[in-house]
């Protein structure tokens, strides 16, 4: 199989990566910036044991949070798109609570949901929430009028517009704003990892090895939490590319039953 | 049969649009609306097709009152409304996907008929040649001319073999050629498929080559529709005279 320009673009993006780190730690030559050749074997004895456990409950964070806000998005933008007057009362709020930053309420979150696992999924989901929100309610506000009462001339109710016209008009643009906000997502779920939780990227990297200065394992922690960034952005993105790519080639089998 | 019985209707918060509007269209006569910009044309068709339901007055179809999208009611609208995101051929296929998500419930889609996954396969191939779209059928609606979007709206709907057909203005902004082929592809299938044709145009010759009888609109507050009876109908709407007919219609519409 022939590869493809992604991936080796990839790939050299990678390999220039651990390059500039090497000759980097190599200037710098002190503790606190080992090298890739030191931090690597780390990261691979650690990542089938005690880091491959705080990988996997921080992926697991963020997976969950994106389906609760999947879940919890896509119907309310749908509604706000398609009733004006819903949208009229709704709307303001929204567009306060969008552009704050939503860690700003860590502390509250904290002290309402105490400091669990489902404060942070709350907190990463709210972030989630709020991008997926309101690029959904654009995709159904800017469906043309000529559009849906077409469909409804065929014989569509609420159930089949919502299948054949809503959903379908409004996917691309809900993998495309998860791809986008995913990055904040893990950046705010590191923070609130930080404290009190015994499991997750976030504590290991500042818990577990920074307050105790074993730089490597630190290092190991933050290549795993860049790399699991990395494979959630190409995940998203190889799924949106497939969707446009139904949307604009002329050869395909999209939906062709 | 379709019955418009003192039909008044106003958008929300706007001026009335239709006043007090009253006809009879028999079953398998083709009928043309036209009148001025802004008289309520295209709501007159959206009211037919039970996409509004009429503030005073009422329409029937065959002696039932419409209140929703009737099954065997066809509407091409001048936007085409095509899924922008689906190719001519799932588009052309979409009404009767919506007719298998419901089943033959008898309100979104008719009772007891169900054809089968092969004849509709058939029927979209059939729909698209007659159409000629055939080899655009994998292109996506951006992709295609304005006149084949209408003909692929057009073969969408009559794939689901309507009764009748609400057309709205389905020759804006085609080339005089396409115009031409269209118009006798619509006269030969109202022929064929025996249907009830409401066409608004702005276009008294297309009105006069397409319209059995010609419904005359004018602005709100001008005075209630006309109908015209036009003799040259039958004889595709091309005899010395058609002219004159074009004049007196413009006379009766009043405005100018």
């Amino acid at each position: 199989m022939a590869r493809n320009p992604r991936t080796s673009s990839l790939i050299v993006g990678i390999v220039m990566s651990l390059l500039i780190w090497q000759s980097i730690a190599f200037l710098l030559h002190r503790p606190i910036l080992p090298s890739p050749v030191e931090v690597l074997p780390y990261f691979f004895r650690l990542i089938p044991g005690e880091l491959g456990l705080h990988l996997l409950a921080s992926a697991c964070r963020v997976i969950i949070s994106v389906i609760v806000a999947v879940i919890c998005a896509v119907p309310a933008g749908l509604v706000m798109g398609q009733f004006r007057s819903i949208d009229r009362l709704i709307y303001p709020l929204v567009a306060v609570f969008y552009p704050i930053p939503k860690i700003v309420f860590l502390p509250v979150i904290y002290v309402i949901m105490g400091i669990t696992d489902l404060s942070k999924v709350f907190l990463i989901a709210m972030i989630l929430f709020f991008q997926i929100l309101v690029v959904v309610r654009d995709e159904a506000h800017g469906l043309s009028q000529e559009l849906i009462l077409s469909v409804k001339s065929l014989g569509a109710g609420r159930r089949a517009l919502l299948r054949f016209v809503y959903l379908p008009a409004s996917l691309p643009a809900v993998i495309t704003a998860l791809r986008v906000s995913v990055g904040t997502a893990i950046a705010v779920l590191f923070i609130a990892e930080q404290s009190l939780t015994t499991y997750g990227l976030g504590y290991y990297i500042v818990v577990e090895t920074y307050q105790v200065l074993l730089y490597p394992q630190m290092y190991a922690g933050i290549l795993a939490m860049g790399l699991m960034g990395l494979a959630f952005y190409l995940a998203l993105e190889s799924l949106e590319m497939r969707l446009n790519r139904n949307a604009f080639s002329a050869n395909n089998n999209y939906a062709a039953s | 049969m379709i019955e418009v019985q003192n039909v008044s209707f106003a958008y929300t918060g706007q001026r009335s649009v239709i006043t007090d509007c009253n006809f009879a269209v028999p079953r398998r006569s083709s009928w043309a609306v036209i009148g001025p910009s802004g008289c309520g044309k295209t709501t007159l068709l959206y009211l037919l097709a039970g996409l509004l339901r009429p503030d005073a007055g009422k329409i029937l179809i065959d002696g039932k009152t419409i209140t929703r999208p009737r099954p065997r009611t066809g509407l091409v609208l001048q936007d085409h409304g095509l899924l922008p995101w689906a190719t001519l051929e799932e588009n052309v296929r979409l009404g009767w996907r919506i007719r298998r998500f419901y089943g033959p419930d008898g309100v979104h889609s008719p009772s007891g008929r169900s054809a089968k996954e092969e004849d509709i396969k058939e029927r979209a191939i059939y729909w698209l040649k007659r159409m000629e779209i055939y080899h655009v059928r994998h292109s996506y609606p951006s992709q295609l001319s304005r006149g084949q979007r209408q003909r692929g709206a057009l073969a969408r709907t009559l794939l689901l073999e309507p009764d009748v057909l609400l057309l709205d203005e389905p020759f804006a902004a085609l080339d005089p050629m396409m115009k031409e082929e269209l118009i006798g592809a619509l006269r030969d299938i109202h022929a064929e498929m025996m249907t009830t044709d409401i066409i608004v145009t702005h276009d008294m010759n297309e009105a006069v080559r397409l319209g059995r009888m010609i419904l005359i609109m004018k602005t709100a507050g001008k005075g209630p529709p006309a109908v015209v009876e036009n003799p040259y109908y039958e004889k595709g709407g091309n005899e010395e005279g058609v002219d004159i007919l074009v004049e007196q219609l413009r006379a009766r519409m009043g405005d100018r």
